[in-house]
């Protein structure tokens, strides 16, 4: 077992990975501190999945340097996986295997599960421990990964797309896991293209787009920043130049009756504008990924 | 409770021991069984004695006239390498590979294992089922001998048998060095299948086409059976050959899948 240390949780230094003539990741930098809660955004492809094959020692780098838990994934994987628990994006399990069973069966590789992790985990999931693997629904075999990556505490959480294919319940309480084992000094390093969950979660994210970091930063800036789009519907036309005279409004279309805006920050100042107004109806939304990384980032993966 | 990857891997295949296991000892006793009435209603001694002489130089007059004979051609001849070696292929295509295609495999690396002990448990793990399930097709027809009071060593089955068991690791590790190299479980039992049936081809016809003895002699099947196991005994060189190629082929394959990026 790795011990908790002052060194990097991750630490990636140019690394590259190609398959073929397809694009992985190109001179990746990363560093993910331990006892952080690190949220990797990034669109599907972008090379969330390929990052954390890498730091599992599941693929191998063209080039570059890896650090995880302080010792190299490729030389000393055992030793490093040991502190680690994953989730991985596309879940497969052995189906003919039942919950416990399965469970009992990586508890068994992993060492150092203790005793009643398994059944605690599972009761506060709701998880049938009794039945067949094949016999779960997907939302259920996502929570026996789940607590395949949790039990034991490992040092190291790596989870690719937790929550996707939960209900919102399982979704709350898998929040839960990931702040209780922020309090305990783990590290999580959270793969998503969610970005309202990470912000929910994590102190600081790095996004990634077309195989490049184009941004690691600190939730909270991101959050000050933060754009959503804003439709307007009105029984008369609005005064377009009143409107983008307000701070950080942008119109992005105008048509009798109806304008869409882009608007950074705070409401409260478009709203209280609209107030003087008879609106029909007014519909705010926050941006997708592909848009916010458009707005922040430009086509070319570049800050604009 | 599962204790290890061995042992995970013995119990998925409990049915598939089973039911062939099963099956196994169901062939036996029905080629015993038969064995009597195909000689009595075909007069095969009869049959070869009219066959010209340089003919019956090449053929075993045994074959014809001894109960080893009959089981060399079958089951020796195509029922057991079929079985087994195909067994081989099957397993060998599936064991790593199947799991690196379904996506399993990338959890169970993810854990404190490293590649080769997952090779070697879930390897050793089929070579036991393999030898398990020769082991009941030797019982079975031992068993049916002694019941149909056909006269056959048992010593002399177990030696073909052993032999076949060795060709069935030969193409079971062939299968990993291929699973191993491109984790594509179809390929590799397409690629090897296809060779099993080119070797067998080979060593048919060579019995009989002067101008392929130099290669018939290096093929498989003939290091299996070309000595007529179950008549003559085992023949050491051949069986250690066999060994040896399984054994050399099962190292390229750890190697290969121990270097390899995985599937996803």
């Amino acid at each position: 077992m790795v011990e908790a240390a002052s060194l990097p949780a991750i630490s990636l230094s140019g690394v590259d990975k190609r398959y073929g003539q397809r694009r992985g990741i190109e001179q990746v930098d990363l560093e993910v501190a331990a006892g952080e809660v690190f949220g990797y955004l990034g669109p599907n492809g972008a090379g969330k999945t390929t990052t954390i094959r890498l730091l599992l020692d599941l693929i191998r780098p063209d080039r570059g340097r890896m650090r995880v838990l302080g010792l190299d994934p490729r030389r000393e994987g055992k030793r490093v996986r040991k502190s680690i628990g994953y989730l991985p994006g596309e879940l497969a399990l052995y189906d003919q295997l039942t919950v416990w069973q399965y469970l009992a069966f990586f508890a068994r590789l992993k060492g150092a599960v203790p005793d009643g992790d398994i059944t605690a985990l599972a009761e506060r999931l709701g998880c049938p421990i009794d039945q067949r693997i094949g016999s779960l629904s997907q939302g259920n075999k996502r929570k026996v990964g789940l607590i395949q990556a949790f039990m034991g505490k490992p040092l190291l959480l790596i989870l690719d797309e937790p929550t996707s294919g939960l209900d919102p319940l399982i979704q709350n309480e898998f929040e839960q896991w990931v702040k209780e084992a922020q309090a305990d000094g783990q590290t999580v390093f959270l793969s998503s293209h969610n970005l309202s969950e990470v912000e929910r979660l994590c102190g600081r994210v790095g996004i990634i787009r077309a195989g490049r970091i184009v941004a690691l930063e600190k939730v909270e800036s991101i959050k000050q920043r933060s754009l959503r789009k804003v439709e307007i519907r009105s029984a008369i036309p609005l005064p377009l130049a009143e409107l983008t005279a307000l701070p950080r409004v942008r119109v992005l279309h105008s048509e009798p009756g109806v304008i869409r805006l882009q608007v950074q920050g705070e409401m409260a100042p478009l709203v209280s504008f609209l107030g003087r107004f008879p609106i029909l109806d007014m519909l705010s939304e926050p941006l997708s990924l592909e848009e916010l990384f458009l707005a922040y980032y430009g086509e070319d993966g570049h800050d604009s | 409770m599962i204790r290890n990857l061995f042992g995970k891997t013995i119990r998925d295949q409990r049915g598939v021991l089973w039911g062939w296991g099963i099956g196994l000892v169901a062939i036996s006793f029905w080629l015993v069984y038969v064995y009597p009435y195909v000689y009595r209603t075909t007069q095969m001694v009869k049959i070869f004695d009219q066959l010209p002489p340089f003919v019956r130089k090449m053929i075993d007059p045994r074959m014809f006239s001894t109960a080893e004979g009959f089981f060399n051609l079958q089951p020796f001849s195509i029922l057991a390498p079929l079985i087994l070696a195909g067994y081989g292929i099957i397993r060998g295509a599936n064991t790593l590979a199947l799991e690196e295609k379904t996506g399993t495999l990338d959890l169970l690396l993810a854990q404190p294992v490293s590649r080769s002990e997952v090779f070697l448990q879930k390897t050793g793990a089929d070579i036991l089922t393999l030898f398990t399930l020769t082991i009941s097709f030797w019982l079975g027809m031992t068993t049916a001998c002694r019941m149909f009071s056909v006269s056959v060593s048992a010593g002399k089955l177990a030696a073909a048998f052993f032999s076949c068991f060795l060709l069935a690791c030969l193409f079971y590790a062939a299968t990993l060095v291929v699973a191993g190299a491109t984790g594509k479980p179809r390929l590799s039992s397409g690629i090897c299948g296809g060779a099993a049936v080119v070797f067998y081809l080979l060593d048919a016809y060579g019995r009989s086409v002067e101008s392929l003895q130099v290669i018939q002699h290096w093929t498989p099947f003939y290091l299996y059976n070309g000595h007529d196991v179950v008549m003559n005994g085992l023949l050491l060189r051949h069986a250690l050959i066999l060994a040896v190629f399984a054994l050399l082929m099962g190292m390229v394959a750890l190697i290969l899948f121990n270097h390899r990026n995985l599937h996803r």
